[in-house]
């Protein structure tokens, strides 16, 4: 393995020129790729450590969306007010991602560029219609993050180039993340969703729901969402959910398990909302 | 001559600090994995791919091509035996014809660097004619040929007593019911590790990660082909054990022995994570079929029990799990008609063997989820139910075998229900999404090896008096993290009564000792406490009277307590250390050796009655859990624990082993789940195999019982075990009394609960 | 091999290393600070914790090439001069420990934790120290002795 580690963002740029089409990984945190290695799964021939470029590492916000460097920590996340005050979803996500000693390395970058489709910070993306910032040598370009993942580890990301930073807004009054896994920390989700909405004089105005583990990328439950706020049945509701998710066997759960579930709980949130 | 060991009590009862704690914080104590050895080489292991087959040929000509390989080994290069089976010579060294499971061992590499060992063991190229694998009891059971050994029973027990067909013809209401539970891995931190050293003798010094160095000894002499006493043993501190390293150090050590001879160099062999998780044991998964006479007062009248154990491909101690699963079989309850059949089969599964509580706990779950259904049978609850059936002192077990003294049971139970509070709790107002249960569960655990061991239930220690007033002991048990070296050092100092800092305990060696048998079945404390006791009897006469000489008083007179050397009136005194001096001046005896076996016991193996063992530890845990009735999670709030120790020799380390064994047994029943796909572990690191973490674990309330055993140095029994036993039971009746639904399997997975939700929401 | 300065227990140390070597083999097998225990080696039991730039992280994962800079504490450096550090004293006063395998890693993560938050309460504890996991005690001891060491810090 060869590994490269740039100062920069143009020498990163001339990096990933030169080894265009070769068989690199961008190293964020590491805390994926490497445990990878341990299990004797094959590493990549390069290894370009992004970790120490300058400027992505910052959380900021301006005209009511909040910016967050791709290289920013889920440690810093967790910790911080802003996010805690408008990105609840993700502040909720952070606090049951891994143990401490993860949490202190994983990026959000990295978190992304992984897309799993148990990530757990990814519905709380999809819920505030995250934009990612994309940079190449030839430019930079904002994707949508439902355009940005494909499938489970796939990306739209084109070789050469890298996430930057993440823009995000709330558009929802509330909204809420929740996590289902096999204990209560240290787990990788079963299923995960976020849930936002807003109330008008004592009634649902607006509501999404984007849930995770349940299909090959975050599903968002529109079916639900309309016949929910169409004030049709819980069956009905519970219909159009599982007409929205694909879920698959693993070593955690059952399709049928996970169905029943994400219903189980969908159908006691609604439940609770005015109306 | 010796004081009475019962009353005066200085340092037993005290929760003195753990005398290997400092090391451990502070990251000086070296684990085997941390030790290196001059000139040390590495081996790795050469194992079964598939799951059951014959061999047809073995390459190794690509290995030893690889850069860095220096020998591999395989069943041709035994000298001696080719065979490490514990109690059935059913298990080969290396496998030269069958491979019965995926890790069956077929030889080692030899290397000049660990990660090498590894990659060069899988250029091994092994082919085979497979056979039919067979991973279920059921299969088992049922093939007519391609038996995995002469036939697929591993060993099977009895306890036949009274007449059941009477008593179930007689009785107002007969229960039945089917459980099953499922293996556990024991994930000591530490993974197997051992540094084998060629001796000039001709013998070998092992260094290991091990609870049984005179196992390791045995079978090491035994493959080898040379003497026992070539064959030294010493334990290296050990990271967790649990019966994870009972019997498998000696298959691990006697194929690195065989490397350090052949290659006459010091060879090291650490498992890597998925290696030791495929290729050791586990906790036998059960079949449980119980069927239960009562009266409609709630008396237990007759009980017949079928127990099925998945012994994986070979016996190991299988025999001894299945032997007191069947003496446990109806927990410490008082039933004369009984019929308990435990059979354990062969599989295609990596042997599974000594686990903590050791078939105690698959007992436990089936005899005490018996009792709620029984007791709900007959509308009587848990409690009332288990109180009337309960054995009192004078009462007989199920093997017929009567109970004097030292029966703490009923306290045990009382003590856990009034603590928790349950019977002044209104009924769980049990509507919403969350719903409280609670469950009881008991046992009486045998302390020790019992009849079936009991050829091999004795221990030994040395003590050494230094000139300066220090002591050195050696016993033939070990320190895994259960406390070991603290007590012994608490007993030395009450049985001398010295203090506790003159004492210094040797590392366990086979040099040093005679065999003490195996460090398992809670028999540390008592064994080793005994052994300690008859070593003062030895030596304490000789102390007395070189005090009486030095202090010039009469010998009677001389008393040794709190680390003072007095006449009993006052007169005149010394130091410990002064009184050495001049023994050793005087050319006294400075050492002695101390032995104990336990009682003789009477029992008859054809029909299983008579003394199973010769002193029981009482048990009860209550628990209090929450069920999500969305997603079926469990979350098991509180444990109320109590435990009848007979006495406590350090209470804090008594709390210790409860809450481990409790966060253990939530392991077993709520998150750890183990799945093979064909013989191959899936859940193979901790990512996937779900060991409980902080946020996991429920509140402890530790009870502790004193009902002195008569045969327990100062009244002691064993805690290790009974610490986990009835927790997996109790949390199964607190979850089946949350959802008004009958839990009978372990894991308690949140699936398995919400199917049961939705089958009462049929009902 | 590649050359690497990094700052480990207060001392400036420049190694040769490879390119995908971690730090916990590193540290134990190139400057024998054995102290650090290599428990699942697949980042998921926190017995290999050591702080970097004073934060706990996995040395297990974490390529030594990464480290160029940084400054590194492991368990050999918590001990100042013989005298243990609060919650190693309350680790050793509660009995928070058994087989001690796990204990170095507990302690890392521990000390970082006690300086950020001051006053602790049993649930943020146990959210700290989840990453660690323990197979002997079932936490209860190492929890409190957390608690009692955030009292011996005031």
């Amino acid at each position: 393995m060869r590994y490269l580690r740039p100062k920069s963002i143009p020498e990163l740029q001339e990096i990933l020129m030169k080894e265009n089409g070769n068989d690199y990984s961008i190293l964020a945190g590491g805390t994926d790729l490497m445990p990878r290695y341990r299990t004797g799964l094959q590493l990549p021939e390069i290894a370009i450590d992004i970790k120490i470029l300058p400027g992505y590492c910052g959380i900021s916000e301006e005209n009511g969306s909040i910016e967050i460097g791709a290289l920013v920590t889920i440690e810093d996340i967790r910790k911080n007010h802003l996010i805690q005050k408008d990105l609840p979803c993700l502040s909720q996500a952070c606090h049951e991602f891994a143990g401490t000693q993860i949490r202190n390395r994983a990026t959000i970058g990295g978190n992304i560029c992984n897309a799993s489709p148990a990530g757990d910070l990814l519905p709380g993306l999809y819920l505030y219609s995250a934009e990612l910032q994309l940079i190449s040598a030839f430019g930079s370009r904002k994707l949508p993050i439902e355009d940005f993942i494909l499938g489970p580890g796939k990306t739209a990301l084109k070789p050469g180039e890298i996430l930057v930073s993440i823009h995000l807004k709330n558009q929802f009054d509330n909204s809420r993340f929740y996590k289902l896994g096999l204990r209560q920390s240290m787990a990788i989700s079963v299923i995960n969703y976020a849930m936002g909405w807003s109330v008008v004089e004592k009634s649902i105005s607006k509501l999404a729901i984007m849930a995770g583990s349940v299909a090959p990328t975050i599903v968002s439950l529109d079916g639900c969402c309309k016949s929910f706020l169409a004030m049709e049945n819980d069956e009905s509701i519970a219909e159009n959910i599982a007409k929205d998710i694909f879920p698959i066997d693993d070593i955690r759960a059952t399709a049928k398990y996970r169905q029943q579930v994400l219903k189980n709980l969908i159908l006691h949130d609604l439940r609770k909302f005015p109306g | 001559m010796v004081k009475n060991l019962l009353s005066t009590k200085t340092y037993i009862g005290q929760p003195l600090k753990r005398v290997d704690a400092r090391g451990k914080v502070t990251g000086e104590t070296q684990f085997l994995t941390d030790i290196s050895v001059d000139g040390m080489i590495y081996s790795a292991p050469v194992y079964s791919r598939i799951p059951f087959g014959s061999i047809t040929s073995i390459d190794s000509s690509e290995a030893q091509q690889s850069p860095g390989f220096i020998k591999f080994i395989s069943a041709k290069d035994i000298p001696g035996e080719n065979q490490v089976g514990v109690i059935t010579n059913d298990q080969p060294l290396f496998a030269d014809k069958t491979v019965r499971y995926i890790g069956d061992s077929i030889g080692l590499i030899v290397a000049d660097n660990p990660a090498r060992a590894f990659d060069i063991a899988k250029l091994i190229r092994i082919t085979y004619t497979e056979l039919d694998p067979i991973f279920t009891i059921e299969k088992s059971q049922s093939v007519t040929t391609g038996f995995i050994h002469e036939n697929n029973i591993s060993c099977q027990h009895k306890v036949i007593r009274g007449n059941v067909e009477d008593a179930f013809a007689n009785a107002d209401k007969i229960v039945e019911a089917e459980f099953t539970t499922a293996e556990q891995e024991h994930y000591y931190l530490e993974p197997q590790a051992c540094i084998v050293t060629p001796l000039e003798s001709g013998g070998v010094k092992i260094l290991g990660s091990l609870q049984c160095p005179f196992y390791v000894q045995k079978a090491v002499s035994k493959v080898l082909g040379i003497p026992f006493n070539k064959v030294i043993v010493e334990q290296a501190p050990t990271g967790g054990a649990f019966g994870g390293k009972e019997d498998v150090p000696s298959e691990i050590c006697a194929r690195v022995a065989l490397a350090a001879i052949i290659t006459k160099r010091p060879v090291k062999m650490v498992y890597g994570r998925e290696d030791d998780i495929q290729l050791t044991s586990k906790r036998h998964p059960f079949k449980l079929k119980y069927k239960v006479g009562v009266t409609d007062d709630g008396i237990i009248t007759a009980a017949e029990v079928r127990l099925e154990e998945n012994s994986g491909a070979y016996s190991t101690l299988s025999s001894v799990v299945s032997y007191r699963s069947a003496v446990q079989a109806m927990g410490p309850y008082v039933v004369p008609n009984v019929n308990i059949q435990s059979i354990s089969y062969y599989t295609n599964l990596p042997p599974n063997g000594a686990f903590r509580g050791f078939g105690s706990p698959q007992a436990a779950f089936g005899h005490e989820r018996m009792m709620d259904i029984v007791a709900e049978k007959i509308g009587m609850d848990s409690y009332s139910f288990r109180k009337l059936n309960i054995i009192k002192p004078n009462d007989q077990t199920i093997t017929g075998q009567r109970l004097t003294s030292s029966v703490g049971a009923m306290e045990t139970l009382k003590k856990s229900y009034n603590a928790s509070n349950w019977g002044n709790c209104p009924r769980p107002q049990n509507e919403g999404r969350i719903k409280t249960g609670y469950g009881i569960a008991l046992t009486h655990y045998g302390n020790c090896l019992g009849a079936a061991g009991w050829f091999m239930d004795g221990s030994a220690v040395k003590i050494t008096l230094h000139r300066d007033g220090s002591v050195t002991v050696s016993f033939g048990l070990v320190e895994m993290g259960q406390g070991a070296l603290t007590v012994v050092t608490q007993m030395t100092a009450e049985a001398f009564g010295i203090a506790p800092s003159r004492i210094q305990i040797n590392p366990t060696s086979t040099e040093y000792v005679a065999d003490s048998g195996p460090a398992v079945a809670s028999r540390n404390v008592i064994m080793t406490g005994q052994a300690i006791i008859n070593a003062t009897e030895n030596l304490l006469p000789e102390i007395k009277l070189a005090a009486s000489k030095f202090l010039d008083c009469p010998s009677q007179n001389i008393v040794i307590e709190n680390d003072k050397v007095t006449d009993n009136a006052g007169n005149t005194h010394c130091s410990f250390g002064d009184l050495t001096d001049y023994m050793y001046r005087s050319n006294y005896r400075m050492e002695t050796t101390g032995w104990w076996h336990v009682p003789e016991l009477n029992f008859n193996p054809d029909d299983g009655n008579g003394e199973a063992y010769f002193s029981y530890s009482f048990a009860t845990h209550l628990a209090k859990v929450k069920v999500d009735t969305l997603t079926g999670l469990v979350k098991v709030q509180k444990v109320w624990a109590a435990h009848d120790v007979g006495t406590a020799i350090n209470p804090a380390g008594i709390e210790g082993q409860v809450e481990g064994g409790i966060s253990q047994g939530i392991g077993w029943a709520v998150t750890e789940n183990l799945k093979y796909n064909n013989g191959l572990v899936q859940s193979q690191n901790l990512s996937t195999y779900l060991l409980p973490t902080a946020n996991d674990i429920s509140d402890v309330e530790v009870i502790i019982i004193e009902e002195p055993e008569p045969q327990g140095p100062w009244g002691a029994k064993g805690i290790g075990e009974p610490a986990i036993i009835p927790t997996g039971a109790a949390i199964a009746n607190a979850v089946s009394n949350a959802i008004g639904q009958q839990v009978n399997q372990l894991p308690i997975s949140p699936e398995y609960v919400l199917d049961l939700i939705n089958q009462s929401k049929e009902q | 091999m590649i050359k690497v300065t990094l700052n480990i227990n207060d001392f400036d140390r420049t190694l040769l290393v490879e390119p995908d070597e971690n730090l916990l083999y590193t540290l134990r097998e190139r400057l024998l600070l054995t102290g650090t225990k290599k428990g699942c080696d697949q980042a998921s039991c926190g017995t290999c914790t050591v702080l970097m730039d004073k934060k706990p992280i996995l040395s297990c994962i974490t390529p030594t090439l990464r480290c160029e800079g940084k400054s590194i504490h492991t368990i050999e450096s918590v001990a100042k001069n013989g005298k243990l550090h609060p919650i190693q004293d309350q680790l050793v006063k509660h009995g928070g420990l058994q087989c001690g395998f796990c204990t170095p890693g507990f302690v890392m993560t521990s000390i970082e934790f006690l300086e950020e938050n001051k006053n602790p309460t049993e649930s943020e504890i146990k959210e700290a120290l989840s990453g660690n996991l323990c197979r002997c005690t079932g936490y209860k001891k190492i929890i409190e002795a957390v608690k009692a060491a955030s009292e011996d810090m005031k």
